[in-house]
């Protein structure tokens, strides 16, 4: 969009342009025909255009060089041939300050902005070239042999007329005019070269055509130094190609553009808030990089998270990557990790940003929580994990320690027992009494240990585990059992833990006359099927047994299902990850 | 009668070492694991070795792969087994193998030693001994259609004691039966669960045990 103060420097240029071109059409001078009159004027009307279309876009510098080339062009080439001496001497010192212009444009494509020293110079040289650096050869040339016409305009600045000093004079100008050509297309083809993919691939076509400009220019300059044969196509195919070049340049800014129209589009997507938008996708449409990605900053503990909520390192900047924070205030929102290119269109970024720092900040919370979930999840794993490890242990403990000295305190009881009998009634019958207390003890001490942990599960597997656990249930029970040997070692304790609690459950709340067991592996599951005929109903209460198994079940990323209407038995489908 | 005893736990192996001793048994070897035990038994020609099911490296059911490897190089030797489950799995994958004079008795069982006593002898003679609280998980067991309801209390405790490996003999003698008596209730129980009486005690033992227990399982 033009902004209003704009709005009179570009209607004034437009305006000049019009004007001189009409002029240029008008006066009738033999130099030019038809055609190349047309040729002319169209690349001097395209520069100027292009240059206001740059402006339009926002890109007032590149605009303005743009625009000054093509009014330099027209200038030049109409002041030349009005047929006064202040005119034909102002052309004549205008002469090649077009190119001066149009390679400032093309170095410093698309900002307008020079980034090196080198840059800086290079371009300055061609200003001081093609403005004071050819008049050591003008002060020297005899105008009259160039215009036979009766009056010819003067030179103002003449010396004298000294045919072979203007030669040498020009020599020397167009050698040094040779070498800047080249060192301008030396930094041009650097820019190409340092551009990260995406900006080569955006701006490629302005490169070539500057380029291919810049060889048609070396060409020219090289054949009046008579290094390449004399032909005037050189000249006729670099007017024709002056005009393409802005054609090239506005197309270029035109789709970026288009891209800025995306941000847009982008904007008005995340205002709606839909929850269901794909961020990530919208943002990728939105600056043209399908590498970008968004992450979310974690509050608690800290750290940058994707939007499944896993951990993410995030790239260094660099070469190939580039890290752009968005916050809001001093706190971080997330950041979007994307091509370097994108640097060089910082409004764009910024755009994109404060869009997506609105829809941001729901995504991080819903990242947030997928992360916490995690996190959770995995720490009830350990803790489940934790907890069996320690009932193994106490087991063991209680097998190699208390167990074992009831027993030999038992022993030594009966020995006494043996030895008092006969002798003392009395101490027999206490003896005695205490012996059996011991094996009480020891008995409760057993059941005590496999409880914590069945040790059966260790010796001969699941098979038989289960096979013990039918064995002393209360209710009868039919068993059916496909388990691999070896099976899946925290899966099997959990299928056990299962079957033991739903047995229990049975027996104590079913009614039922028989239970149904039925464990097999499918695939990469353990299923665990455990039914009954009883009275049906059941609930994972707060607290009961059914809900810390669904606890572990969970914990072991398995899956629990109760089916219990009242009145019709219940079904407890359990399926655990058997890898 | 000469004993070799097996079991990583000190205190309980001289317990019972003691205790048989006080018996009259001669205890000719106590050893920790079984790394030694196949060369000592050759050496020391026991009558029978008692050995805990639980034992290093493993701790799981290293007792009871060593009796089973005895039995098969020594076929006359008892072997006495103890151990703290009361599952049935372990009792019967080593009756079931295919041997005589073996014996598979709860650990705590040590601490009654005129229990223990009888139940070396048994096994020290070709006998069976399989523990009273394993035979009664088995008999236990609730079945759908259970052919030991229709069995009286009377034959439920002489099936008891079949189950255990005692002789028709004792059995009479603790019911305060006639061995006569006996065999009548023997007749009835193996007609009413389907089975055939033949051969000795072993035999009984594991027609009683092989059949309970597939019965137990899948129904």
């Amino acid at each position: 969009m033009i902004a209003r103060a704009r709005l009179p420097a570009a209607v004034v240029t437009a305006a000049v342009t019009a004007a001189a071109a009409v002029c240029l059409a008008v006066l009738d001078t033999p130099e030019y025909s038809t055609a190349r009159l047309a040729v002319v004027l169209f690349a001097g009307c395209a520069l100027v255009a292009a240059g206001l279309v740059a402006v339009a876009n926002g890109e007032q510098r590149l605009g303005a060089l743009t625009a000054a080339a093509g009014l330099a062009w027209l200038l030049e080439r109409l002041l030349q041939v009005i047929p006064t001496s202040v005119t034909f001497t102002a052309g004549l010192v205008l002469t090649g300050m077009w190119a001066a212009f149009l390679i400032h444009a093309l170095i410093s494509f698309p900002s307008g902005r020079l980034d090196t020293t080198v840059e800086r110079l290079t371009v300055a040289a061609g200003y001081l070239l093609n403005s004071v650096g050819n008049l050591p050869e003008f002060v020297f040339v005899p105008y009259g042999l160039y215009f036979p016409q009766s009056d010819p305009p003067n030179f103002l600045l003449s010396v004298r007329e000294d045919p072979e000093l203007a030669l040498t004079m020009s020599r020397i100008f167009d050698s040094l005019s040779l070498a800047w050509l080249l060192v301008a297309l030396a930094l041009l083809g650097r820019r190409a070269l340092r551009a990260s993919p995406s900006t080569r691939r955006a701006f490629a076509a302005v490169w070539l055509a500057g380029a291919a400009f810049y060889g048609l220019l070396v060409t020219v300059v090289a054949a009046g130094l008579g290094w390449v044969s004399q032909n005037d196509a050189y000249g006729i195919w670099l007017e024709r190609a002056v005009g393409v070049v802005p054609l090239v340049l506005a197309g270029t800014l035109v789709m970026a553009r288009l891209a800025q129209d995306r941000l847009v589009t982008l904007m008005v997507d995340l205002e709606r808030r839909d929850p269901a938008m794909d961020l990530r996708g919208a943002l990728r449409r939105a600056l043209a990089d399908p590498s970008l990605d968004v992450v979310y900053w974690r509050k608690q503990p800290g750290g940058w998270i994707d939007e499944e909520g896993r951990p993410v390192t995030l790239p260094a900047s660099g070469a190939d990557r580039a890290v752009t924070p968005i916050d809001h205030g001093s706190e971080h929102l997330g950041a979007l990790v994307h091509d370097p290119s994108l640097l060089r269109s910082p409004e764009r970024m910024q755009t994109a940003c404060a869009a997506a720092g609105l829809a941001l900040d729901n995504e991080r919370l819903k990242a947030d929580l997928r992360a916490r979930l995690d996190d959770l999840s995995d720490s009830r794993t350990r803790i489940v994990e934790a907890g069996d490890r320690e009932r193994r242990r106490v087991e063991r403990n209680l097998h190699d320690g208390a167990q074992q000295r009831l027993m030999s305190v038992a022993m030594v009881v009966r020995l006494a027992e043996a030895r008092a009998r006969g002798t003392d009634e009395e101490l027999d019958g206490l003896l005695g009494e205490a012996a059996s207390e011991v094996d009480a003890a020891i008995r409760d001490l057993r059941e005590l240990a496999r409880g914590l942990h069945p040790a059966i599960l260790t010796d001969v597997g699941l098979q038989g585990a289960l096979e013990a656990l039918a064995e002393r249930s209360a209710v009868p029970v039919r068993l059916s059992l496909d388990v691999p040997e070896p099976a899946c070692a925290p899966s099997e304790v959990g299928a056990y833990y299962v079957v033991a609690e739903a047995l229990a459950n049975i027996a104590k709340h079913a009614h039922a006359s028989y239970a149904t067991v039925h464990v097999a592996r499918r695939g990469e599951l353990l299923c665990v099927e455990v039914s009954d005929d009883g009275d049906g109903g059941a609930q994972a209460a707060p607290g009961s047994g059914l809900e810390g198994l669904a606890d572990r079940v969970d914990s072991l990323g398995g899956h629990l299902r109760l089916d219990s209407p009242p009145g019709s038995g219940t079904l407890l489908a359990v399926e655990l990850p058997c890898a | 009668m000469r004993l070799i005893l097996v079991d990583d736990a000190v205190l309980v192996r001289e317990g019972i070492a003691r205790l048989l001793a006080d018996a009259g048994h001669e205890i000719v070897a106590q050893l920790p694991d079984t790394t030694d035990l196949l060369s000592s038994v050759r050496r020391l020609r026991p009558n029978v070795v008692i050995l805990d099911v639980r034992l290093p490296p493993t701790y799981t059911v290293e007792g009871l792969r060593s009796a089973l490897q005895l039995k098969r190089d020594r076929p006359g030797l008892g072997v006495l087994v103890l151990s703290q489950h009361v599952e049935t799995r372990h009792a019967v994958d080593l009756l079931t193998a295919g041997h005589t004079g073996i014996g598979y008795l709860l650990k705590e069982r040590v601490t009654r030693p005129a229990e223990l006593v009888e139940a070396i002898d048994r096994v020290a003679g070709g006998g069976t001994a399989v523990d009273p609280e394993i035979v009664r998980t088995v008999l236990d067991t609730k079945r759908a259609s259970d052919p030991l309801a229709n069995l009286t209390n009377r034959e439920r405790d002489v099936l008891a004691l079949v189950a255990e490996g005692h002789s028709n003999d004792t059995i009479a003698a603790r019911l305060f039966l006639t061995t006569r008596t006996v065999e009548t209730h023997m007749a009835n129980i193996f007609h009413k669960l389907g089975l055939t009486v033949e051969g000795g005690t072993h035999r009984r033992v594991l027609a009683v045990l092989a059949h309970l227990r597939a019965r137990a399982t899948p129904d």
